[in-house]
């Protein structure tokens, strides 16, 4: 289903990706690498000078100012390795965060380009996770850092070996040879930790799934009163268990093989020393080399170590970022380009057909309708019968399977999407309760005119949120609302208002409203019906409604059932003609007679 | 003074608990950890002190003084340390691995019964939240780390003390100067960590407001509205704002404390170079051999970063750790329900609200100011009222999730604060407004109601039965074991609707005593509407019932109705009762009613608003004038009629109103067939 693509391709567009995002950090990045990988092979050099000279003084062979020269060289080298911890510290660090920030923000930019009915299907939703994922573990601000590195080691790596290399080529072999099963080791070792993150993602977002049921209000109403918090607790330690089960089976055996490795590279040092005293002896070596070259081999192996890891974790890191390159290039709305500026005549659909992707059913099945600009259509029909779905398809949100949808003589991929949504608004069943301020919650509805503190209120009072606006938020529209960061709580009722009054906010031509009126009390909702179709009046709406009753405001009433348009009409037709409808609305007329 | 005092002895106290508690649970691998890891810290020293050896025996060597044996086996002793060093990092990782095993097995119980225990309100004080969510779910980790990084205090001391002995018959000046450098750098790092805490601390705020900033833009939940309302720019900006504010403020902090450490390297260089020249010194005056000389300077660098970096940084991090062990005491330490003392209580008379004012925790506006009522058992009532009147508080009042400021909460006459939790949950069982859709498993979803119960099939198809659910069941490809939800790769979703009827299938599995339909939030369609009030009086007919709905016309299906306003009972009666006077009940009541009234005997809406203050002239024509385009048909309106009157009389008469004989008779022959006729009702038309 999903892309792979080769390591090479992700290694290339990760990296042309990180100097499009952040062209100046990456830069500096690669500077403030690249230098300090000069310093071990500097420090190798300098110890050497200084064993060696003072040996030297010590038979009287040196003069005391070659020391000079050198202590005053360990003094620069040490300050310069200061500055490069400094830098390190602070410009480093912040510009890693800086593109850390930058790419999680153009991940949010992804998103939004995704169609939202992928989110129907799981895949979606791990997707973004493991894409965001990527962007904030280390591994990816390292990804750079180990680009660069991997020049700073060779620098190094090659530094140091020249200077090896004068004690003896030998040295430099053995250093090799004996680190080489170790960076094998390392190396299946990454990518078998990747394969077990990677199995991991689902068991771990059960985890944290059990974790909230145990510790947000919501859940832990229901636990008290029906008392399952015991079953959670087991479940939850019991998904905990399996994934440290396997990661200590991981650890064991890994370690095994790890201890044997590392033994061949701390014999390689034995044999080094061994062979530097051997040099020693034979008098091919002199006492300062001698004792430069036990760290220096140490250093040598270091570096062909870091050398073979890095590359491999490299490796190992593309592995990772594979994620975010898949997430990426998944495949965006189709946008037009055509601007669109309100709807003149209609909008018609012919042999509309929905399917949610990676479903069987289809939701929608040749639904063929017009509705005129200006017309009011109510739908209505059971639960399941695709209401939700049709007003999703109408607002440009999902695009139909087959079939066309045509505003005026235009389908609506064929539009600029953004100046498309201008002219929609909607209020959605499962309307959001946003933890920020009043001012963003209703002002959302219209982005350009957030700050136009008249419209606001006047939107607050036509909405009957007055009560709301002067008692709990004091008459301030940067009041918060919801408990999560310590903002006003409103009741639900009031909340449904709030997103009333949010799709009420901007001028737009058509505007669907989906179960508007659901937790709202008798007298509100009366009153929240009329106003509706008062400040609706000239725009197209479509009003999804489970109280049959209130259909019979609108000018045609459309029932759905089992995803076709089982009738259509006005109220008084679909009563006589006694079909689904007028069982519908005797069937809740019954209560109020 | 004292107060700081007894704070750091606190401190101490707390830290020390944690220990204790890791030395207990992690027994012998924690024993064995202490004593490696502690043990540790001499390999350094002793490697340098070989290397001396090895170098001065090969220089013996080398002018024919020494012999080539003890050369090598020098050699030999100095990679057996490195052998040494290289097990121990390995064993470290397989015991530390093990010890967090033990911990955890022994704090989750711990941790689990506490969230049990805690009281409710913890969970919605944003300040306590914010508490249990920093603790979270993995204490077991910040408490392991906490002791690794405490052990490598003594592995540093016990390396410094080996070098302390290699350099001490250099100079024990060279040791006053380690004391002399340790002094200020100990003192910043304790500093800069305190102040990273603190910055830490101050932006958690903020940070968890970016967090759900972008959860708004990734998550599926507001996934339209952000497409429709082109939210994404607003919010990327806002987001990334508070990123880099809070960035900023970091680098702040970091680039100061950076530049203090900068100056201070200086001062350790100067004191390295000075060393090596007083090295230099005495290896010129013969008064140290060349092995010594190489082996103590190639070791000064660590000596120094050791005294200024590692060991400040080790002490340091005690203060990281001493915070948490004082949030985890303070978490430990949350206000709990005391359970030992309650008695159990069977539900035989009447449950009472006698005066209960309640305002929530942290808040000044009452939410209920005198709230008075009663139940009996067997009783249907009605709670109906604006919304914010106060109805779901009612309901967590009543099962105990929060305590009433003033007046009581009786059954039976007994205290519901002195009920234990047993029979508590044996008596209450609710669908909240806001029920929780398990990610779980259709069974594990359905059982949470009586949880024993788990495995009881026949008793969990009953409850789907009897809420109308079969058909849920049927479509699911593993039946009660399909996994339902978002969470689990391959999980089905479920309608809303279907949600909710998972939920009330869930309390009518419980078997309580007392059956709680709070209004959801959101709304499901008519039939099913219909069936799910009509099943869950019927799964409940003879039980308790506490409905609580703004369907005024579903409210008839309860003995009696209690009509709340701000936050005190305003009316309560029958449903007849409170319809023949001028009630508020009745205007809500009538407003409801017009949606399904003819036209000719509509009352326009302005009317029914206008009782409550607010002014809806245009809206009314508005009324009118779409209703007349919709033409008349007398056919239709007596087809209408015809079957309203029917299930008038089907609603109106069911078996509990008759039963309590407040309602005055209208048609009691139909009673014991309520339920059918309403059904054939619907069919009919």
């Amino acid at each position: 289903m999903l892309k792979h693509f080769p390591k090479p391709v992700v290694f290339r567009k990760t990296l042309s990706l990180m100097f499009k995002t952040a062209p100046k950090e990456f830069c500096a990045v690669m500077l403030l690498t690249i230098i300090p990988g000069l310093f071990p092979a500097a420090e190798t050099l300098i110890w050497k000078e200084l064993f060696t000279v003072s040996y030297n003084l010590l038979s009287g062979k040196s003069s005391f100012n070659s020391l000079i020269i050198i202590l005053a060289a360990i003094l620069v080298y040490k300050l310069l390795q200061s500055i490069t911890a400094y830098i390190n510290a602070t410009t480093l660090l912040r510009i890693n965060e800086m593109i850390k920030i930058k790419m999680l923000s153009k991940n949010h930019e992804k998103v939004s380009r995704i169609p939202a009915e992928n989110y129907e299907n799981t895949g979606l939703y791990n997707s973004i996770y493991r894409a965001s994922n990527v962007v904030t573990s280390e591994r990816f601000s390292r990804l750079l850092r180990f680009v660069f590195s991997l020049i700073q080691l060779t620098v190094s790596m090659v530094t140091n070996t020249l200077v090896l290399m004068t004690f003896s080529p030998w040295l430099v072999l053995l250093c090799l040879v004996s680190i080489l099963p170790s960076a094998v080791a390392r190396k299946i070792r990454g990518e078998r930790y990747y394969y077990i993150q990677l199995y991991h993602t689902p068991k771990i977002r059960i985890l944290n799934y059990l974790g909230e049921l145990m510790t947000s209000g919501k859940s832990i109403k229901e636990m008290r009163v029906f008392g399952f918090h015991r079953y959670i607790v087991n479940k939850w330690t019991g998904v905990k268990n399996e994934i440290q089960a396997e990661e200590w089976n991981f650890t064991k055996k890994q370690g095994l093989i790890q201890i044997f490795v590392d033994m061949s590279s701390i014999l390689g040092y034995g044999l080094g020393i061994a062979f530097s005293g051997y040099l020693l002896v034979k008098g091919r070596l002199d006492v300062g080399a001698f004792g430069a070259a036990i760290p220096a081999i140490k250093t040598v192996q270091g570096n062909f170590t870091s050398f073979l890891v890095q590359f491999g974790e490299l490796s190992n890191g593309l592995n990772y970022i594979h994620d975010l390159v898949v997430f990426l290039d998944m495949p965006e709305i189709p946008a037009g380009d055509a601007e669109f500026d309100g709807l003149k005549n209609a909008i018609t659909l012919r042999h509309v057909s929905y399917r949610y992707p990676q479903s069987e059913r289809f939701a929608l099945k040749d639904i063929n309708l017009t509705i005129n600009s200006g017309d009011s259509i109510a739908i209505v029909g059971e639960n399941g019968a695709g209401k939700s779905t049709l007003a999703k398809l109408i607002l440009g949100i999902y695009t139909p399977t087959g079939g066309e949808l045509k505003y005026d003589d235009m389908e609506i991929r064929q539009y600029d999407l953004n100046s498309f949504y201008r002219k929609m608004s909607a209020v959605f069943q499962n309307f959001q309760k946003y933890s920020l301020t009043l001012r963003e919650n209703i002002g959302f509805g219209d982005l350009e005119r957030i700050n136009d503190d008249d419209h606001i209120r006047n939107i607050i009072e036509e909405t009957s949120l007055d009560k709301v606006y002067s008692d709990i938020c004091d008459n301030s529209l940067d009041t918060l609302l919801g408990r999560e960061f310590g903002g006003k709580e409103l009741s639900g009722g009031e909340w449904q208002k709030v997103a009333i009054a949010r799709g009420m906010m901007r001028n737009s031509d058509v505007i669907v409203l989906d179960e508007p009126t659901a937790t709202l009390d008798p007298l509100i909702e009366a009153e929240v019906f009329n106003r509706f179709l008062q400040m609706t009046k000239g725009r197209t709406a479509i009003i999804i409604s489970h109280r049959v009753g209130s259909a019979r405001l609108a000018k045609r009433i459309l029932v759905l059932k089992d995803g076709r348009i089982a009738e259509s009409g006005t109220h008084d037709e679909l009563i006589e003609k006694g079909g689904e409808y007028a069982r519908l609305f005797s069937l809740q007329a019954q209560w109020y007679k | 003074m004292i107060a700081k005092e007894r704070k750091g002895n606190r401190k101490y106290a707390d830290v020390l608990k944690a220990l204790k508690l890791v030395l207990r649970t992690g027994g012998l691998p924690a024993v064995i950890l202490a004593v490696a890891v502690i043990g540790n810290g001499a390999l350094s020293p002793l490697s340098v002190w070989l290397t001396k050896k090895t170098i001065d025996t090969g220089i013996d060597r080398l002018s024919g003084d020494g012999d080539i044996q003890t050369f090598l086996s020098w050699i030999i002793l100095l990679i057996l340390v490195l052998v040494v060093y290289n097990i121990r990092e390995l064993t470290e990782m397989v015991l530390k691995i093990r010890i967090t095993h033990r911990l955890r097995d022994n704090l989750v119980p711990i941790i689990a019964q506490k969230y049990e225990r805690m009281k409710y309100s913890c969970f919605e004080n944003s300040k306590t939240a914010d508490l249990i969510s920093r603790i979270g779910n993995s204490p077991e980790k910040s408490i392991a780390n906490m002791f690794w990084d405490l052990l490598y205090i003594p592995n540093q001391l016990v390396t410094l003390l080996g070098l302390a002995m290699l350099y001490f018959s250099s100079g024990w000046w060279i040791l006053a100067g380690c004391v002399l450098l340790m002094v200020p750098s100990l003192y910043i790092s304790i500093k800069n960590v305190r102040e990273n805490l603190h910055v830490w601390r101050s932006q958690t705020l903020s940070e968890r407001m970016a967090g759900y900033i972008s959860s708004l833009m990734t998550g599926r939940e507001a996934a339209n509205e952000m497409r429709l309302f082109g939210l994404f720019d607003y919010l990327n900006a806002k987001w990334f704002e508070k990123k880099i504010i809070n960035l900023n403020e970091r680098m702040k902090f970091l680039k100061r404390q950076n530049s203090v450490r900068m100056l201070e390297n200086v001062l350790n260089y100067i004191f390295l170079l000075r060393s090596i020249c007083i090295f230099l010194y005495s290896l010129l005056n013969g008064k140290m051999s060349f092995g010594k000389f190489v082996a103590l300077v190639s070791s000064l660098p660590q000596l120094v970063q050791m005294i200024t970096w590692l060991i400040p940084y080790s002490i340091s991090q005690f203060e990281t750790h001493a915070m948490y062990c004082r949030e985890l005491d303070e978490f430990l330490n949350l206000p709990e329900e005391d359970d030992s003392d309650r008695v159990s209580v069977d539900f035989k008379e009447e449950i009472r609200f006698d005066d209960v004012y309640f305002k929530y925790p942290d808040t000044d506006k009452y939410i209920l100011n005198g709230v008075s009522f009663a139940l009996r058992r067997g009783e249907k009532i009605a709670v109906v009222g604006e919304n914010g009147a106060g109805k779901s508080t009612i309901i967590k009042l009543l099962l105990g999730l929060y305590r009433p400021d003033s007046g009581s909460i009786t059954i039976d006459g007994v205290d519901i604060g002195n009920i234990n939790n047993a029979s508590r949950k044996k008596l209450f069982a609710a669908v909240f407004q806001d029920f929780c859709s398990y990610s779980l498993t259709l069974r594990e979803n359905i059982a949470f109601g009586y949880v024993s119960e788990i495995h009881n099939d026949q008793k969990i198809n009953e409850a789907l039965a009897k809420t109308g659910s079969e058909s849920i069941v049927s479509q699911l490809p593993g039946g009660l074991e399909t996994i339902l939800g978002k969470v689990y790769e391959g999980g089905t979703d479920l309608s809303y609707g279907q949600w909710q009827r998972v939920a009330i299938s869930r309390a009518v599995f419980s078997d309580a005593e007392v059956m709680i339909l709070d209004e959801p939030t959101a709304a499901i369609d008519p039939a099913a509407e219909t069936e799910i009030y009509k099943s869950f009086a019927r799964s409940a007919e003879d039980k308790t019932c506490i409905l609580i709905s703004h369907r005024l016309g579903i409210a008839r299906i309860a003995d009696r109705v209690i009509v709340i306003k701000g936050g005190r009972v305003v009316e309560e009666g029958t449903h007849d009762e409170l319809m023949s006077s001028n009630t508020l009940y009745k205007t809500m009541f009538d407003a409801q009613a017009q949606w399904y009234r003819e036209r000719d005997t509509e009352k326009p809406a302005v009317e029914i608003t206008a009782g409550e203050g607010v002014t809806v002239e245009n809206s009314a024509g508005e009324i009118t004038a779409m209703e007349s385009a919709a033409g008349e048909n007398s056919a239709a309106e007596s087809t209408v009629r015809e079957s309203s009157s029917e299930g008038n009389s089907a609603a109106g008469n069911t078996a509990w109103e008759s039963a309590t004989g407040e309602n005055p008779a209208e048609n009691t022959s139909r009673e014991s067939t309520a339920f059918e006729d309403a059904e054939t009702e619907g069919a009919v038309c």
